[in-house]
């Protein structure tokens, strides 16, 4: 030790050269630490918990769930149009995500309910509509798994991967954000007045809602269209309409109702108001009552994909039935929606959070005690910062060698700051102490630097030698995160003594003989105890 | 004299056992009494309460008419407005069309529906026959009790599909009606209750007019109120007809 001191303080400028080049090329890893609480990525691939999560992976897409949560109060009602079209529309924002496989919601039930009637599922725009779809849900097989009637609430169940806990998050942020920015929380539902411009807006939010919800771009344009679908008479809209696509959907009509399909001919006479049998032009105006809602939406349809909504087919097709919608969600009212995103995942991230931003503030609250032990220690309130600079080097290093080595920031991980402050002020204290001892002797900073490492630097090493035995023992965990433990502590435990040994040398000499006296000045007590000896 | 008391204890017996009536007897009983008319049309309000104590209400009319062995059943709702028009019709088991008023639509519906629950209330679509007499589908009856006012029967279900490992009835000796109808789940538990109340006579047709069904494991109950009862009203095959029920009127035909 006193050999490699000598030339340490000898050679102090390559010496914390190299060191400093060694602890900045660290520094360049730090960023791409991940914060991981995924319990099972810290285990052995043999072990039953991880085969089974790949299983579930594997075959089902995803291993847990995330729960967004509706609750109806005030005037509210899960049979509600607004809230089966939130419900929905935040299922769809969450398919966006490549974690999410399967979704399970009471929107998507009503939705396909409905399709059964009209062949595509979508979400009605009407409490009329919506009590009808739910006298034959209610009572259901199953349905109580997402509604609870008595309760007025339904979850939207969200399958995901949480091999990553960190997608998880983002996942989670996403969603609440989406819910924030675009679900009403308090409203009334009033029957569609298309002159009413309140009623306008709050048509064009829903729509809004919808296009952001399966990932498209919205655009006023998209209201234009479906107002203009909207108030337009059902005659002349038909004229923008294929007349095969018409023709075909009229002899349907009448094949349902068992009567002779005809040619295109009599329907041509038919649609341009020339006479054709009586029968014929009773079942036409039967047909256009009935077939009205998909007449509306076909042409919506045809409007809206002349425009750059970025939504898919199946999309543009669930939106323009919204040209049907009879009321609309006005801001502000009694209707009350509350809604949470809860789940496993979503409370293992908020422990996650918990865990690290306490261990912050502890590491924090260690750093300013070491100091002001430190800065008393010394007498000098630089003195007691640049104490600090072993110890803040070595968790640099460490969260270096996180980056480096993959081993992600968990519940284990995160306290290696706190336990590197609380055995490297050990080594700090040896060798400060010493030094004081050395120099107060000599009155020559190198000669105390050399035989401080000579005598304390010995113990620190072999104190070193035995804490590294004793965490490394933590190496042959099965469960990773220890195992991860055990590497960093030993690590840390290699990487403080050595930067006690080599900083404090360069450090200490490259201090001017003045602050040196102050910091190796005897205490008051002990002063006044030698002076009383004196006296003797 | 000892052989002849024996002879005639034997004989008693066996002339009993001969004479004893069976469950199966006692439900065909049941059904062949009141199945004296051959059209029906009755006004029924359903009030559907849940846990809480919230009862939600209903109206419809049920138009009956028996053809050969068969029943036709059209079901049509009058209150709340919001579902007014939702019919509902029955042509067989495997046969059944509705027509929702909301979406000008009408559509078959699956067989497999035959044992969910009628419109979100506690009463499967196989339990609406008890009200009109007849257990549906096939079955196993034996009779458990005899009283001098009741007979008290077993039905053991064939059906794979249904909810229900057997059904005790309580039917009364006088009128042939039911009385009282427990269903137990398949590992014998009692999971709904059913009661027949308010007896009236309808032109010389006996009705229970409240029907309580009290889901025990849901903690749910339907009670069913018939408030008028027609028989042999002029309707014929053609008013069942899945083209007629989505006309805002339904007219005799």
């Amino acid at each position: 030790m006193r050999n490699i001191t000598e030339k340490i303080v000898h050679h102090r400028a390559i010496t914390l050269s190299i060191i400093l080049v060694l602890i900045g090329l660290t520094t360049f890893f730090i960023p791409k630490i991940k914060s991981d609480m995924q319990i099972e990525n810290f285990m052995s691939e043999k072990t039953h918990m991880v085969q089974g999560s790949n299983f579930l992976r594997k075959n089902f897409g995803g291993n847990d769930y995330i729960f967004v949560d509706l609750v109806a109060k005030g005037d509210n009602s899960f049979r509600d149009f607004y809230f089966n079209r939130s419900i929905r529309d935040i299922s769809m924002y969450a398919k966006n995500y490549s974690i999410v496989s399967q979704i399970t919601n009471i929107g998507d039930v009503v939705a396909n309910l409905t399709k059964g009637f009209i062949g595509i599922a979508y979400v009605p725009g009407s409490n009329y509509a919506m009590e009808q779809n739910y006298m034959l849900i209610e009572g259901s097989e199953g349905i109580d798994q997402i509604l609870s009637s008595e309760k007025n609430e339904a979850i939207s169940q969200i399958m995901v991967n949480t091999k990553s806990f960190s997608d998880v998050k983002v996942l989670e942020k996403s969603l609440k954000d989406f819910i924030d920015k675009n679900i009403m929380k308090n409203y009334k539902i009033e029957d569609f007045d298309i002159e009413n411009p309140q009623h306008v807006k709050a048509y064009g939010n829903e729509i809004k809602q919808f296009v952001i919800s399966r990932g498209g771009e919205y655009d006023d344009a998209i209201l234009d269209v479906m107002i203009n679908a909207k108030s337009q008479e059902i005659d002349a809209l038909i004229k923008d309409i294929d007349t095969k696509t018409l023709f075909n959907m009229f002899n349907n009509y009448l094949e349902y109702n068992e009567e002779n399909q005809i040619d295109y001919d009599t329907f041509s006479n038919l649609i341009n108001g020339n006479s054709v049998d009586e029968y014929i032009s009773e079942y036409y105006d039967y047909f256009l009552y009935d077939y009205e809602p998909n007449l509306r939406a076909t042409y919506a349809k045809k409007k809206l994909e002349t425009l750059n909504t970025n939504l898919s087919e199946k999309h543009l097709e669930e939106l323009s039935q919204y040209v049907n919608d009879e009321q609309v969600p006005v801001e502000k009212g009694n209707n009350i929606l509350e809604v949470r995103v809860t789940g496993i995942p979503v409370l293992t991230n908020k422990v996650n959070d918990m865990v690290f931003d306490n261990q912050k503030e502890s590491m924090m609250l260690a750093y300013v005690l070491v100091f002001i032990l430190f800065a008393i220690q010394m007498h000098s309130i630089i003195l007691g910062l640049l104490a600090l600079i072993p110890i803040t080097l070595t968790i640099i290093v460490n969260f270096g060698i996180m980056g480096l080595t993959g081993i992600s920031l968990n519940a284990a991980t995160v306290t290696i700051a706190s336990i590197t402050i609380g055995t490297g002020i050990d080594y700090t204290i040896h060798y400060l102490s010493r030094f004081k001892k050395e120099y107060r002797e000599s009155n020559d900073k190198f000669k105390a630097a050399v035989r401080t490492s000579a005598t304390s630097g010995r113990a620190i090493v072999i104190n070193s030698l035995a804490v590294i035995l004793g965490f490394a023992t933590f190496i042959f965990s099965e469960i990773g995160m220890l195992k991860q433990f055990g590497i960093l502590t030993a690590t840390a435990m290699i990487v403080a003594p050595f930067l006690t040994l080599t900083i404090f040398p360069i450090l200490m000499t490259l201090l001017s003989e003045k602050l040196l006296k102050k910091f190796s000045k005897e205490s008051i007590i002990k002063q006044k105890l030698k002076k009383r000896e004196e006296v003797a | 004299m000892k052989k002849v008391v024996i002879t005639l204890t034997v004989l008693t017996l066996f002339i009993t056992s001969i004479f004893a009536i069976t469950g199966k007897e006692v439900l065909d009983n049941v059904k062949d009494f009141h199945n004296n008319f051959k059209t029906e049309k009755s006004v029924v309000v359903m009030k559907l309460i849940d846990s809480n104590g919230k009862v939600r209400e209903r109206e419809f009319n049920m138009y009956l008419m028996h053809e050969g062995d068969d029943s036709l059943a059209l079901v049509r709702f009058n209150k709340p407005s919001e579902v007014k028009n939702i019919t509902l019709l029955t042509l067989s088991d495997d046969e059944i069309y509705l027509y929702m008023p909301a979406y000008r639509k009408t559509k078959r519906i699956s067989g497999g529906a035959k044992n969910g629950k009628f419109v979100g209330s506690d009463f499967k679509y196989n339990d609406i026959t008890l009200l009109y007499n007849e257990q549906s589908g096939d079955y196993d009856a034996n009779l458990l009790k005899e009283t001098d006012t009741n007979y008290v029967v077993e039905v053991i279900p064939h059906d794979k599909d249904t909810d229900y490992g057997k059904i005790i009835m309580d039917i009364t000796k006088d009128h042939l009606l039911f009385n009282k109808i427990e269903f137990y789940s398949k590992d014998n538990r009692l999971i709904k209750v059913m009661n027949f109340k308010d007896v009236k006579d309808f032109s010389g047709h006996l009705l229970a007019t409240i029907v309580e069904l009290n889901n025990l494991e849901e903690n749910h109950s339907t009670v069913l109120e018939i408030k008028k009862a027609e028989f042999e009203i002029p309707i014929t095959k053609k008013f069942f007809d899945r083209r007629n029920i989505s006309k805002p009127v339904l007219k005799y035909k």
